[in-house]
């Protein structure tokens, strides 16, 4: 066990979100039960006034979310000093089998509760607010992956072992180590064409779904969105970090959130991810336009900006990445 | 442009305070009309208002405002409906006493999304309007009532609605005053609001410009003339 | 995406906040008080983790101790002459040097004994290291300025210090070491070694340990345990081992006092709780005013967020910059006493100031989430006030 300031920051923070979320889905699910827009009773006026509340509580709890991973990559970065091996945040969630899961449920809960976002958003722009039951019933469906990510981050802090060498990123992330078979598996130049090649897609198919729409198409770009994320982080560890480090045999895709690289990750993976979430919540969205006439209108011109603001988000990442790349063949 | 259908208002249903504020009330109101709703106090008239101005929702029967059903609207599009077709001037002013007259007639439309430069006409115009230029600057409750009043009614005219509600508005007046506001409410009238004034004073409800009077006790309609 | 309107909300939001100065004054004042205790916690414990890290550049990278009955012990000085010969190695220094009690101030000296060449080293190892050109040797020593401080000792001053027999010995200050740092200097006295051997009676073929300098780093360990094979009954302490014990030390106290400061955070929070529960009869009807002309909940809430967030980013900034200043520029006084744990003589007066994005954002995370959920329900509560109720006078 090894405990220092921020992370008894992350696991109250962690605990006091999950509450939370289980008082704000307790009252989720009694509106799911009890709704009933024809009754005027108090009891119904009540239930109206919730809705605001769980909404309201769900808002702060993304904030959070994305506030703790944050703090979460930070701290773990912080705490490679007392692993033996580590020398990034890399090898500090290489210390135990908890790391990276933690890290990933993390990502997760951020996409849930984002699309829970969505729905709820688009849920309140029709009078008869079709997707009331549907979002609360989800929004239950959210706690398991918030007790399995707060589970998960205290087994790591607490499981983490001053004593046990672990490797770190030269190791995990260079051909050969271990996560490379999974992450990148193709060797560099190949990636940046396959990286580029999806960015090229990714953006006529959000053109087309702008200009055009279609079921098929709103869940190809959703679809695409999601797989452009996974690789624009193969990408990173492949061959973006390595122009940002200006070191091509150093792939940390968390070094570079550090002061000596001017935080630039904060803006790239804050572009990424909002990329990738508004990528996803054109599809999220797409089931209800034809089932729920009242939302048709609300959701056609939701996913109009959505995927806007995903290109928008994936070609800010695409931006920084090709800036860095220019600066590192013109210097 | 108002229709009520058998409309009942509860309060604290189910508790010994349960109280029938408006009873089974029929009633509709056409566009340009000017109506006052008369009775002692108590007798429902304050609820009625409350009901066609969207501020609240019936316990049973229909209400419709402007062409919509709002009896089982829910909040935001309640107060979405009110926003574009009601104005409303309540009995004790209800301005925000600290902040000044020309923030009081601003509150409105704070959430419409309107640019600064629109919202700036809009309250000169209502300033205009109601004769109080001048006094902008000053903090709501260093005005006299009359003032006070004019600056109520600014503010219920700055989203330019087409039904006027006011609830008792002659109270606090003296005759002159009372006199003044009514001559404001025909100029409304003649812009062809609707208008509905609630109030037992003799004053408003002999108005020669008043269409109609419809008489409240406990809460039903007992006379309409 | 409508804006006009967040621009509206939020300039209302503020004037309603001045509006309402006594109110919210208290809360503003407690929470600046809060940020400013966590980040001086934060600011304090880091910036003597760095300065620990740079003391300990120029530690060597194996001490060899002698061990007898479990304790560390003298140890012979001729051992040196085996460490030597075992490849990798580049340079092995007998240390004389130990701890002194000062009564009368309460606190701990460190008294370091040096002659030519590990005088040199110890020069050359440490970057903080400035002292005026002073000779050492036949009762003349450098003093740190805490010393200097506490004993108002000024260059060419003499003071004195007890034997380890109880007999007197007289020193004169030659040199004093610069404020600018460290942990190394702020208690410690230079002086020859042989005045450490008459100070602390220690006979003349010993040392207190052997300071160990390796060529190649990734060897440490290999050579560490070379010399436990070589000189049975020693210990080889790896400078690794020294750095994560700091590390896990500091870890630790910051952690323990950050525990304790949670109660306050705690404390903040039921006050903010309370704080936004108990509207005025004032707020409910302004607030129902509103709904009345039109506002709808959401825009209450995001008024209420605009109020909330004011009041953080303000205090916080606030409390950070106070935080800042005291830990850089007015020594620590409040936080030292709760982490420094040893020597009274500690904190070193002036930390190099520093800030690191991430110590920030943690103080940040700590007091504005419990901040926020602290006043969620209640500003709930208050955004869904029945307009009619107000308008009804009820």
């Amino acid at each position: 066990m090894f405990m220092n300031s921020s992370i008894l920051a992350l696991v109250l923070g962690g605990i006091t979100t999950l509450l939370l979320l289980i008082y704000g889905a307790y009252f989720g699910l009694k509106i799911a039960l009890q709704w009933n827009p024809e009754s005027a009773t108090e009891e119904q006026l009540e239930l109206e006034k919730r809705t605001y509340l769980v909404s309201t509580i769900v808002n702060y709890v993304l904030l959070f979310e994305i506030l703790s991973l944050i703090l979460f990559i930070y701290t773990v970065d912080d705490i490679h000093e007392i692993i033996p091996g580590a020398m990034c945040a890399t090898g500090s969630l290489n210390a135990n089998r908890f790391g990276f899961p933690t890290l990933l449920v993390k990502l997760f809960t951020f996409f849930l509760y984002g699309s829970w976002i969505v729905l709820n958003h688009i849920d309140r722009k029709a009078e008869d607010t079709p997707l009331i039951k549907t979002k609360y019933l989800f929004l239950l469906g959210i706690i398991p992956f918030a007790v399995l990510e707060n589970t998960l981050m205290i087994a790591y802090f607490a499981k983490i072992d001053p004593e046990t060498l672990v490797s770190c990123c030269g190791v995990v992330f260079n051909p050969g180590g271990k996560v490379t078979s999974v992450l990148s598996p193709l060797p560099k130049g190949e990636m940046m064409g396959i990286f580029f090649g999806g960015f090229l897609f990714l953006l006529l198919l959000g053109l087309a779904m702008y200009w055009r729409g279609g079921r098929l198409i709103a869940y190809l770009f959703s679809a695409s969105s999601m797989a452009f994320l996974v690789i624009s982080i193969s990408s990173i560890i492949s061959f973006i970090s390595g122009y940002i480090y200006q070191m091509p045999t150093h792939p940390c895709p968390f070094d570079f959130l550090q002061r000596e690289y001017h935080y630039v990750g904060y803006p790239l993976y804050i572009a990424l991810f909002g990329g990738a979430l508004f990528g996803l919540a054109v599809g999220i969205v797409e089931p209800f336009e034809t089932r729920y006439r009242s939302l048709t209108k609300a959701i056609r011109d939701f996913q109009k900006k959505a995927v806007l603001l995903s290109m928008a988000g994936f070609s800010v990442f695409t931006s920084i990445s090709v800036w860095y790349i220019m600066r590192f063949i013109l210097l | 442009m108002i229709e009520l259908k058998d409309v009942t208002k509860v309060y604290y249903k189910g508790t010994p305070k349960e109280v029938k504020a408006v009873d089974g009330i029929s009633l509709e109101i056409a566009k340009g009309e000017m109506v006052v709703l008369k009775g002692p106090s108590g007798s429902g008239k304050t609820t009625l208002l409350t009901l066609i101005g969207c501020l609240s929702r019936p316990t049973r029967g229909r209400v419709l405002v402007a062409g919509k059903d709002t009896s089982r609207l829910q909040e935001p599009f309640l107060t979405f409906h009110r926003r574009m077709h009601v104005g409303f001037v309540f009995q004790q002013y209800h301005l925000i006493p600290d902040i000044s007259v020309y923030e009081n007639i601003l509150l409105p439309l704070y959430p419409l999304d309107m640019t600064s430069q629109e919202m700036e006409e809009r309250v000169e115009d209502a300033l205009r309007k109601l004769r109080i230029k001048g006094k902008e600057a000053y903090r709501a409750k260093d005005l006299s009532g009359g003032e006070q009043q004019r600056v109520a009614i600014a503010r219920a005219l700055v989203t330019d609605p087409e039904i006027i509600l006011a609830d008792e508005p002659t109270a606090n007046l003296d005759t002159h005053l009372s006199r003044d506001f009514l001559k404001i409410m025909d100029g409304l009238k003649e812009e062809g609001k609707t208008i509905v004034i609630a109030s037992h004073d003799p004053l408003v409800y002999e108005h020669k410009g008043v269409d109609r009077v419809i008489e409240m006790r406990d809460g039903r309609l007992v006379g309409c003339s | 995406m409508s804006k006009e309107r967040h621009k509206h909300i939020l300039s209302f939001s503020i004037t309603s906040l001045l509006r309402r100065k006594g109110k919210n004054l208290s809360i503003f004042l407690i929470y600046t008080l809060m940020v400013f205790l966590l980040g001086s916690v934060v600011f304090f414990v880091s910036a003597i983790k760095r300065e620990a890290a740079t003391t300990l550049k120029g530690a060597p990278d194996i001490v060899v101790q002698q061990i007898r009955a479990g304790r560390h012990d003298l140890i012979p000085t001729e051992y040196m002459e085996k460490v030597r010969t075992i490849r990798g190695v580049t340079k092995v220094i007998p240390r004389v040097w130990g701890y002194y009690f000062d009564g009368p101030t309460q606190s701990n000296y460190t008294i370091i004994g040096m002659d030519g060449e590990s005088y040199e080293a110890f020069r050359d190892r440490i970057p903080f290291l400035s002292p005026e050109e002073a000779p050492i040797g036949n009762g003349k020593v450098l003093i740190g300025k805490g010393i200097a401080r506490s004993r108002g000792l000024k260059r060419g001053g003499h003071f004195y210090l007890l034997r380890s027999d109880g007999g007197l010995k007289t020193f004169e200050v030659s040199g004093i070491f610069s404020g600018r740092s460290s942990l190394l200097t702020h208690d410690l006295i230079v002086m020859s070694e042989k005045d450490v051997r008459e100070l602390f009676l220690i006979p003349a073929r010993y040392s207190i340990d052997l300071a160990v300098y390796v060529r190649n780093k990734e060897e440490i360990e290999t050579i560490a345990r070379k010399i436990g094979e070589v000189l049975p009954g020693t210990r080889a302490v790896i400078k690794e081992q020294i750095t994560k014990s700091y590390e896990t030390v500091f870890g630790w106290r910051s952690g323990l006092v950050f525990t304790a400061l949670l109660g306050t955070v705690l404390a903040f929070a039921i006050l903010s709780w309370d704080k936004a529960t108990g509207l005025s009869a004032d707020e409910r009807k302004e607030i129902g005013i509103l709904k009345a002309l039109g506002w709808r909940i959401e825009d209450i809430l995001e008024m209420k967020f605009w109020e909330g967030l004011t009041i953080s980013l303000t205090a916080f900034l606030a409390g950070i910059i106070l935080a800042y200043i005291h830990i850089f520029f007015f020594g620590s006084y409040l936080v030292a006493p709760a982490i420094k744990g040893w020597s009274v003589l500690y904190p070193p007066f002036n930390l190099n100031p520093y800030m690191d994005a991430g110590e920030v954002f943690m103080v940040f995370f700590i007091t504005v989430v419990p901040y926020t959920v602290a006043t969620l329900i209640p500003v709930w509560r208050s955004s869904t006030i029945d307009p009619d109720e107000v308008i009804r006078g009820i």
